[in-house]
């Protein structure tokens, strides 16, 4: 069975995680919003297809619960990203930072564009060009084409 | 003895393909052979007959449960329903490497015979490239990858399919998408013939179109059949993941947007044509790409298939050498093609030019970020991951001015600028805006109680304007047309449809990423949530028994009004199943769904406490079905263009002036677009 | 006349032709390295870094062990679990190393109850704990006692600040409370060779 598929079965779909977590209160909206716009950002370690928001593998609740904790506390987002990069590194983040080593990936693509655009830009012209005029060996061909 | 018949016809269909490879191909460039180039259809049709035989002599291996063949029994089991049984095939990474080469031998014996009016050698060069490939597929498969393979004794009993693939979707999302990756080949393999030949004119540009945009609807209907299967799938809502096998196919399909549209102008205007074959080199290489990266096990991604780097070390060969190949005769013929597009400023090929440019540097930025982690991690830099927030800030940028152009670009004429066709479509532009504001501000579905949900934003407002002046802008040139003289052909309302399509498409994730509602509950027996002005109550759950799972089975009624006036929408059955074979619980969505919104209840496992309680996840996702049925109008799109008369006309002067030039001279034949701009400067000089 | 005719032998190869070539070439080599290594391995963040704080009651013991003792001596840290079969493979390696002169075994068992064993207990109550010394102390009593010290992570808390994804996880915290080199999953032979060992005797 393909390993990435088990790990989504086991994970995903086991939608609504241990009674552990979901006996938890429900979040403020406040402290919802927050955890909405972080969420998308976390990888789980586990199954490492999906973000710690939706995955149900037991170390993504505990994380979850811990992060969760961090929002109640009044931590920004830099300080929850630098908790779970301080232990698991920058693979946890699904938005890569950027620093030095992630400028080609961040700016790659537009500086690709500008370049690709200043390309397209020389290779145009402004007034249609002027045929070069017939040969009579060519006026031949033509009148041939469009007699037939 | 039927599994070592289909191994036979497998080894057969190799060596039928080895011939197709060479000797048409030789026949094409040398005059001597040249009576070899009409072996290439019998060929390819014998080819066909072979792997049809081994694919049904393997189907007839799973609808029988013969568990001797090894794959059989890993992937179906006695209790296994009988579609399951069948699509079971391309379950796994053996049988769907046998699925490809069945469809690459479809798209041969296609080519073959709908072909009648092209010339001898460019059909022999094309079904010999179409073989080349076939080849190192079936080594592959037969010396890596032979789902013949027997295992004795023969178990009693298989494991079974993969219970997230017994779905409808697995019937049809694969062989639509490999039917989509493998057409590519046929482009390719026309640009193949013309860097063989030297020969690159509008003629051939002609010929090429309806394949490659035929090869374009089926990834498209592919790469919309796996999104919509995910979202009703995996239970939580998402459409797209940006995984990197999803991006493995949506680059290839990037690069075939572009390939349409520049074939357009080589055969209308006869410009663009290096960059023409170097599209199509490039379409099939990321769908060879994306072979590689389903296989090989380099990159982490759901869709992986039981991962072996010795495949993978096939599989990287195999593609050296067929895209190294492709790219160093590019390199070689190039210069003789590429002086003459000078597209002017304004004109429908700079548009053209543009959408080119966009669409190729999108497909570069979804590469990087797929392929960045592994960079870092060859360069000993460390590991890091690229996901969907790195690819949503950097593509929808990109696609921003593509989807601007594309008004612009479908009104300005050939050859000259005249800005006023564009003045033309302002109107409807800002029309668009003003209902799209319209939109984020109202849009909203109703609120209730302490929920977060995004609201309309200026987001909207982009996406709506976008989508919105390609639909009335769209409306207004057909408007123009029906009231011009001329029916105009079919060609031309597949670009109406397709354009429509993609606006469809673009209003659909604006809706629904603008104002989609999501909760997550504990509910009892009675309990109610409301989502968007509607009550969900559950009613129930009970035990069900289906034909090789246990399924715990909710039922939720909807009600809608207010309280005191309410009335009964709707039933849904959420499930959680259990399949006996592998005891994995997964979950059966239910859906309500209509063209402005889906109601979308999962049900999770049940929470322990005083009173039994379940977790349900509860969404409200407005114009969500809009994203398929914009896909399924560019499909609808693409085969009314690739019907059009133009490609099926019986006597195409074209193709007498391709058959007459001199083989091999290096001579490209006068085009008819280049004929028809040195008639109209003559005619204009004569004047 | 126009540009039509051209004379391939007088034709010279502008450069810019080469750059699909050069460029796919170049993705080529990376996804050739690429092959070599395993996407899903994550490397640890702490190597080189101060071993994390914490302080965690002794099984069978009265004390605690605070992680200010990894000063002094070189020790093997090892976070494991009675339901992790990977553990089970493993022990007679960890029996082995724990013969090494001046290495000390710190087991540390990871969530020895699951969530869905707790099933309303909080993780560290007396309960909690006793259930799961019980079993801990009887396993290694069954396999073997590799652990000079063992030490119960009840609620995951340690095991996180160690950057656990999956068990067993083995560590090597230097003299000074350093953490020198992390392997996740099962050790081999392999491992212990050609990584485990070495690392050892430059660190004696």
């Amino acid at each position: 069975m393909r390993p990435g598929l088990l790990c989504l079965m086991v994970c995903a779909l086991l939608l609504g995680a241990p009674a552990a977590a979901q006996t938890d209160a429900p979040m403020s909206a406040t402290t919802q919003a927050r955890w909405d716009h972080i969420a998308g950002e976390l990888r789980c370690l586990v199954c490492q297809n999906e973000s710690l928001a939706s995955s149900n593998a037991e170390l993504a609740v505990d994380l979850r619960r811990e992060v969760r904790g961090l929002i109640e506390q009044g931590h920004s987002d830099a300080d929850i990203r630098s908790f779970l990069v301080r232990r698991y590194g920058d693979f946890v983040l699904y938005k890569p930072e950027v620093k030095p080593v992630t400028w080609l990936l961040w700016f790659g693509p537009f500086a690709l564009l500008l370049l690709a655009l200043s390309v397209a830009v020389r290779l145009m012209r402004r007034t249609p060009a002027a045929s070069a005029p017939l040969s009579e060996s060519e006026r031949v061909r033509v009148r041939q084409w469009l007699e037939r | 003895m039927w599994p070592e018949v289909g191994h036979m016809a497998l080894i057969m269909a190799a060596w039928v393909a080895l011939v197709q490879a060479v000797l048409p191909l030789w026949g094409s460039l040398s005059a001597r052979r040249a009576g070899w180039q009409a072996l290439a259809r019998p060929l390819a049709q014998l080819q066909l007959g072979l792997i049809v035989l081994s694919f049904v002599v393997l189907w007839h291996a799973f609808y029988v449960h013969d568990f001797s063949v090894k794959y059989v029994a890993h992937h179906s089991n006695t209790l296994l329903p009988t579609p399951y049984r069948l699509s079971a095939i391309w379950a796994g990474h053996e049988g769907s490497l046998v699925l490809w080469v069945l469809m690459l031998a479809l798209w041969s014996v296609a080519v073959a015979t709908f072909s009648k009016r092209l010339p001898q050698a460019l059909v022999a060069q094309v079904l010999g490239v179409m073989g080349a490939v076939s080849v190192g597929f079936l080594v592959f498969i037969l010396t890596l990858s032979n789902p013949f393979a027997r295992q004795f004794p023969a178990p009693a009993e298989g494991r079974d399919l993969t219970p997230l693939l017994q779905d409808p979707g697995l019937v049809i999302h694969p062989p639509m998408l490999y039917m989509g990756y493998v057409g590519l080949s046929v482009a390719f393999a026309f640009a193949m013939a013309a860097l063989l030949s030297g020969r690159l004119d509008a003629a051939w540009a002609r010929w090429a179109r309806p394949w490659t945009v035929a090869a374009w609807g089926f990834l498209t209907l592919g790469i919309a059949l796996g999104s919509w299967w995910a979202y009703y799938e995996l239970g939580w809502g998402g459409w797209w993941f940006w995984d990197p096998v999803e991006n493995a196919s949506l680059m290839p399909w990037l690069v075939a947007t572009a390939l349409i549209h520049s074939l357009m102008v080589t055969d209308k205007r006869g410009q663009f044509k290096a960059w023409t074959v170097l599209l199509a080199i490039g379409a099939f290489s990321l769908s060879l790409l994306g072979t590689f990266l389903v296989r090989s096990g380099v990159l982490t991604s759901v869709h992986a298939f039981a991962t072996d780097p010795g495949r993978g070390v096939f599989i990287l060969l195999f593609l050296v050498v067929v895209v190294g190949v492709s790219l160093a005769l590019f390199a070689w013929r190039a210069p003789q093609w590429a002086n003459a597009s000078q597209p002017v400023a304004g004109s429908r090929e700079s548009f053209l030019l543009l959408n080119s440019v966009l669409l190729v540097v999108a497909m570069a930025a979804v590469l990087l970020g797929t392929l960045y982690p592994l960079i870092i991690d060859a360069l000993n830099l460390g590991k890091l991951s690229v996901g969907p927030p790195y690819f949503d800030r950097v593509f929808v940028p990109l696609m921003v001015p593509l989807l601007l152009a594309m008004v612009p670009g479908t009104v300005v004429p050939w050859h000259v600028a005249r800005w006023a066709a564009v003045r033309s479509v302002l109107v409807p532009g800002a029309l668009a805006l003003l209902l799209a504001s319209a939109w984020a501000t109202w849009g909203g579905a109703p609120q209730t109680g302490e929920q977060h949900t995004t609201a309309g934003g200026w987001l909207t407002v982009m996406g709506g304007t976008l989508g919105g002046w390609i639909v009335l802008s769209g409306a207004w040139q057909i408007a123009q047309r029906l009231r011009g003289t001329g029916a105009p052909g079919l060609a031309w309302w597949g670009m109406q449809l397709a354009h429509l399509g993609v606006a469809v498409l673009v209003l659909g994730i604006t809706g629904v990423k603008s104002f989609e509602v999501e909760r997550d509950v504990r509910l009892g027996l009675g309990d109610s949530v409301t989502v968007a002005g509607v009550r969900y109550q559950l009613i129930s759950v009970d035990n069900h028994l289906g034909p090789n799972y246990l399924a715990l089975r909710a039922k939720m009624s909807m009600f809608e009004g207010d309280p005191g006036l309410e009335r009964l929408v709707d039933t849904l059955f959420p499930e959680k199943r259990r399949y006996v074979s592998s005891a994995m619980p997964m979950t059966e969505a239910a859906i309500d769904r209509n063209l402005w919104r889906d109601r979308y209840v999962s049900l999770g496992e049940p929470l322990t406490g005083e009173t039994p309680q379940w977790s349900f996840r509860v969404y409200h996702k407005p114009f969500v079905s809009w994203i398929w049925l914009g896909a399924v109008f560019m499909v609808l799109g693409g085969a009314l263009a690739a019907f059009d008369r133009r490609y099926r006309q019986a006597h195409s002067p074209a193709r007498a002036a391709h058959a007459d030039a001199p083989r091999g001279a290096g001579v490209p034949a006068p085009a008819p677009g280049a004929l028809g701009a040195a008639a109209t400067a003559a005619k204009g000089a004569m004047s | 006349m126009s540009a039509l005719a051209v004379n391939p032998s007088t034709r010279r190869m502008p450069r810019w032709v080469f750059v699909p070539l050069a460029l796919f070439l170049g993705m080529v080599v990376f996804l050739a390295v690429g092959l070599t290594r395993n996407p899903q391995d994550i490397p640890s963040p702490l190597i080189g870094q101060a071993a994390p704080a914490f302080e965690l009651p002794v099984v069978g013991g009265s004390g605690v062990f605070n992680a200010a003792q990894f000063k002094g001596q070189l020790t093997l840290v090892n976070l494991w679990a009675t339901w992790c079969a990977g553990c089970k493979e493993e022990h007679p390696i960890l029996m082995a190393l724990g013969r090494q002169p001046g290495l000390q075994m710190l087991g540390i068992n990871y969530k020895e109850l699951q969530a869905s064993e707790l099933s309303g207990m909080a993780p560290k109550s007396a309960e909690a704990v006793q259930k799961a010394t019980a079993r801990s102390q009887a396993w290694l009593q069954k396999n073997g006692q590799a652990f000079g010290v063992n030490l119960l992570d009840m609620d995951g808390r340690v095991g996180m600040d160690f950057g656990v994804y999956g068990l067993p996880e083995t560590y090597l915290v230097d003299r000074e409370g350093v953490v020198r080199f992390k392997h996740a999953g099962a050790l081999t032979p392999e491992v212990l060779q050609q990584k485990l060992l070495p690392m050892l005797r430059s660190l004696q």
